[in-house]
C-alpha cells in the first residue's frame, strides 16, 4: 500500500514537473493575469526602482534622443495590458540586454560598446521586444511554479517516508528558482522563447527597412570571447550563441559569416557610453575589454586626446596579460579554471604572477611601451589634459623610475581641477619623496 | 508508538526554532590592530541587500523588503558606531547631486565588489593586510576628510509562513576599507539563524557583539 502512495506522488510529481506548454500555440488566447503574474509586476517596478536608485541607469539625453528615435517604429502600435515601455542603458560591463516583462529594456553599456552600428541595436532591441509582447517572463515563472509545486509534493512524499530529510529537501526546492524567475528574463529564456523572438527580430528589421544580417553579426561578434568567464555566456537551455549564429544565419538566408557592418557614424554618437564601459571593465578587471573598446574609440577618433588617454591607461592596466585570451584559454573549461584562478588571486598578486612568466615579461614590456606612446600622444593633443601625467606617474612608478614619476605626478597637481584627485597624487608624490636616495630621514 | 519515534526529533525541531542562533567572524587587518589607522570619521555607503522571501510555490519576491533591511543594516551600523565615539560623516547617496557624483558611488561599489570575490573566499587575508582596492579610492569626493569607508552587503531569505514555522535567515558583512589607501582594513561578518520575528531588534543588537572587539575611539560598554 506504501508503495502505491509513493507511486502515485511520484507520478504526480513528474506530471508537475513536465514545462507547461513546449510550443507556444498559434493562435494565443488573450493573456489572463492571476495573481502570481501581478506579484512579478511589482517586484519589476522594485527592480527599475533599484537600478536607478543604485545609479546602475546611465544617463545622457543626446544618446537617449537618437534612441528614442531608432525605437519609435519598433514599440507595438496597440496598448499591451501593465506594459510601459521604456529603455534605459545600464552601467554595466557585460555584452548583454534585457527586457523585464512591465516593458523595461535594459541594454548594457558593454553591449553597446560591442555593437557596430544601429542596425544591430535595433535588431537586439526587437528581440527583446518580442520578450514582452509574448509574455515570456510571465509563462516561465509559472512553469517554474508548477515545477515547485511538483517539488514540493514530492518533499511532501518523501517527508512521510523518510522524516525530516524531506523537510529539508521542500525548503531547498522552493528556495531555487530565483527572483520569481525574473533572473530568465536577465540571463536569457529557453530556446523555444529565444527562437521566436530572434524571427519576431528579423521580421522587425525587415519591415523597418534594417538590415537583418547585422543580428547574425552581432550574435557572432558576442560569441567571441574576451575575458576568462565564470559560467557559460548564457543559460544552458537556450542555443549557444554559435549555434543561435548558425540558426540566425538560415533565417536571414546566408552562408557565410557576416563580415563588419557599415558603423554609419555609430562610434562616435556613443562615445561616452563606451567611455563609460571602458572605465567599468578597468574596475571589474576586465583589462582585455578595456582595450578592445578603448581601440575602437580612438580608430574613430584619432585625434581625440581623451580616447588615446583611455587606451594608453588600458594598456598600462593590462599590465603582463596578452591583448587576446590564447588558443589554450579559449576552451570554455580553460576560460573557467583561468577565471577562477584570478578571483582567487587579488589584482597585485596575479598581476606579479603573470610577470614572473617569459611570456608576461614580454607582455609587460610591450603593453608598458604602448602605454607611454599614447600617455605622451594624448598630452601632445591637448597639454592641459591631467589625466596623462597621472598615468605616466603610475607606469613610471611600477618600472621604479620615482624620479620620473614625481616629476608626472607634479605635473598632474598642476593641470588637475579635482582636489581629491589631487590629494591622491600628492600623497604618492609623498611616498615617492620620501624613498629617493638622499631623502632626509 | 510512531509518535513516540518522531517526539526527539519534534523537541530538536522545537528547540531550533525557538532558538534563533547568531555568530560573528571578525577579521582584523594589521593596520587596525597596531593602531596605523584609527576610526574616528567614517562613510557609510548604502547598503546592498539581497533578500528572498519563499513560499511553497517557490520566490514570491522580496526586492523591496531587501532594500527596506538594507536601510536598517546602514541605521543600525551607523548607532553603534556613533555610541562608540566614530563621527558619521554625511551619508555620499543624499549629497549626490549630479550623475557623475552618483555614478562615482556606483563605481566605488562595483569595485569593492570586485575586490569583494576575494575577501568573500578568503577573508583570511584581510589579517594579513594582503586585501585592498588601491588608492583610487582616494578620489572619492564624499570620503576625503574621512578614515575609512564602509560597505555593507548581506543577502538573506525568509520562508513563509512567518509565524510558527516560517524562519529568516541573514549574512551580513561590515567591510571598513581606507579612505586615503584602499586597505580593507577590517571585516565583520555575521548571521542571524532561523529568525522568525524582531529582525531589526536582532541587528541592532547583533552588532553591538560582532563590533565588540574593533578598536575604536571608545572601549565596548560592560555589559
Amino acid at each position: 500500500m506504501r508503495l502505491l502512495r509513493a507511486a502515485a506522488i511520484i507520478a504526480l510529481a513528474t506530471a508537475a514537473f513536465l514545462p507547461a506548454q513546449k510550443k507556444p500555440p498559434q493562435n494565443k488566447p488573450p493573456f489572463v493575469f492571476n495573481k502570481s503574474d501581478l506579484k512579478v509586476l511589482e517586484e519589476c517596478a522594485a527592480l527599475d526602482r533599484r537600478f536607478e536608485t543604485r545609479a546602475l541607469v546611465f544617463h545622457d539625453a543626446a544618446i537617449e534622443e537618437h534612441f528614442a528615435e531608432l525605437t519609435s517604429r519598433l514599440w507595438p502600435a496597440q496598448p499591451l495590458e501593465h506594459v510601459a515601455w521604456n529603455l534605459h542603458i545600464l552601467r554595466n560591463p557585460t555584452a548583454s540586454a534585457f527586457a523585464l516583462p512591465n516593458g523595461s529594456i535594459y541594454l548594457d553599456t558593454g553591449l553597446l560598446a560591442r555593437a557596430e552600428n544601429d542596425d544591430q541595436v535595433f535588431g537586439t532591441l526587437a528581440h527583446e521586444i518580442a520578450h514582452v509582447t509574448e509574455r515570456h517572463a510571465y509563462l516561465y515563472a509559472r512553469s517554474l511554479r508548477k515545477s515547485v509545486v511538483g517539488t514540493t509534493v514530492f518533499a511532501a512524499g518523501s517527508y512521510y517516508f523518510t522524516g525530516i530529510y524531506g523537510f529539508f529537501l521542500l525548503n531547498w526546492a522552493a528556495g531555487r528558482p530565483d527572483e520569481v524567475g525574473l533572473m530568465d528574463a536577465v540571463l536569457g529564456y529557453r530556446r523555444d522563447y529565444e527562437e521566436q523572438a530572434d524571427q519576431s527580430a528579423v521580421e522587425q528589421m525587415k519591415k523597418a527597412g534594417r538590415d537583418p544580417v547585422q543580428l547574425a553579426r552581432f550574435s557572432l561578434i558576442l560569441d567571441e570571447k574576451i575575458e576568462p568567464q565564470p559560467i557559460p555566456f548564457l543559460r544552458h537551455d537556450q542555443p549557444v550563441l554559435r549555434d543561435r549564429v548558425n540558426y540566425l544565419k538560415r533565417l536571414v538566408g546566408v552562408q557565410q559569416d557576416p563580415g563588419p557592418g557599415e558603423d554609419g557614424g555609430y562610434v562616435a554618437r556613443v562615445k561616452s557610453v563606451i567611455l563609460q564601459d571602458i572605465q567599468l571593465d578597468l574596475n571589474t578587471r576586465q583589462f582585455r575589454s578595456a582595450v578592445a573598446g578603448a581601440q575602437r574609440l580612438q580608430s574613430a577618433s584619432p585625434n581625440d586626446a581623451l580616447a588615446i588617454y583611455w587606451l594608453g591607461e588600458s594598456y598600462r592596466s593590462l599590465g603582463p596579460r596578452d591583448v587576446r585570451l590564447t588558443g589554450r584559454e579559449l576552451k570554455p573549461d580553460a576560460q573557467r579554471t583561468e577565471y577562477r584562478e584570478e578571483a582567487g588571486r587579488s589584482e597585485q598578486e596575479e598581476a606579479a604572477r603573470l610577470a614572473a612568466t617569459p611570456e608576461g615579461k614580454a607582455a609587460l614590456v610591450t603593453n608598458q611601451r604602448m602605454a607611454e606612446d599614447l600617455f605622451r600622444q594624448a598630452s601632445g593633443v591637448d597639454p592641459s589634459l591631467a589625466e596623462p601625467y597621472f598615468g605616466l606617474g603610475a607606469l613610471y612608478e611600477q618600472q621604479g623610475k620615482r624620479e620620473a614619476a614625481v616629476e608626472a605626478y607634479r605635473k598632474y597637481i598642476e593641470l588637475c581641477p579635482q582636489p581629491a584627485d589631487r590629494e591622491r597624487a600628492k600623497r604618492r608624490v609623498d611616498e615617492l619623496t620620501r624613498s629617493l636616495p638622499g631623502a632626509a630621514r | 508508538m510512531r509518535s513516540a519515534r518522531w517526539l526527539p526529533a519534534m523537541a530538536l525541531a522545537g528547540a531550533i526554532f525557538a532558538l534563533p542562533v547568531h555568530a560573528e567572524w571578525p577579521y582584523f587587518g594589521p593596520s587596525l590592530k597596531t593602531g596605523r589607522v584609527a576610526l574616528h570619521k567614517v562613510v557609510i555607503l548604502p547598503a546592498q541587500f539581497a533578500y528572498k522571501v519563499i513560499g511553497l510555490k517557490g520566490v514570491k519576491g522580496g526586492t523591496e523588503e531587501g532594500e527596506q533591511i538594507g536601510v536598517n543594516l546602514a541605521s543600525a551600523v551607523a548607532a553603534e558606531l556613533a555610541r562608540r565615539g566614530v563621527e558619521i560623516l554625511p551619508s555620499p547617496r543624499d549629497a549626490a547631486k549630479t550623475d557623475s557624483e552618483k555614478y562615482a558611488i556606483a563605481d566605488l561599489e562595483t569595485r569593492y565588489d570586485t575586490v569583494g570575490l576575494l575577501i568573500r573566499k578568503k577573508p583570511g587575508l584581510i589579517r594579513e593586510g594582503r586585501l585592498t582596492l588601491d588608492d583610487r579610492v582616494a578620489g572619492f569626493a564624499p570620503g576625503t576628510g574621512a578614515d575609512a569607508l564602509v560597505f555593507l552587503r548581506g543577502h538573506g531569505e525568509a520562508r513563509q509562513p512567518i509565524g510558527a514555522f516560517g524562519t529568516a535567515d541573514l549574512h551580513i558583512d561590515v567591510a571598513f576599507v581606507g579612505a586615503k589607501t584602499g586597505e580593507v582594513l577590517g571585516l565583520v561578518r555575521f548571521g542571524i539563524y532561523l529568525s522568525h520575528k524582531e529582525i531589526e531588534n536582532r541587528l541592532a543588537s547583533g552588532f553591538r557583539e560582532a563590533l565588540h572587539d574593533l578598536p575604536l575611539p571608545l572601549p565596548p560598554p560592560k555589559h
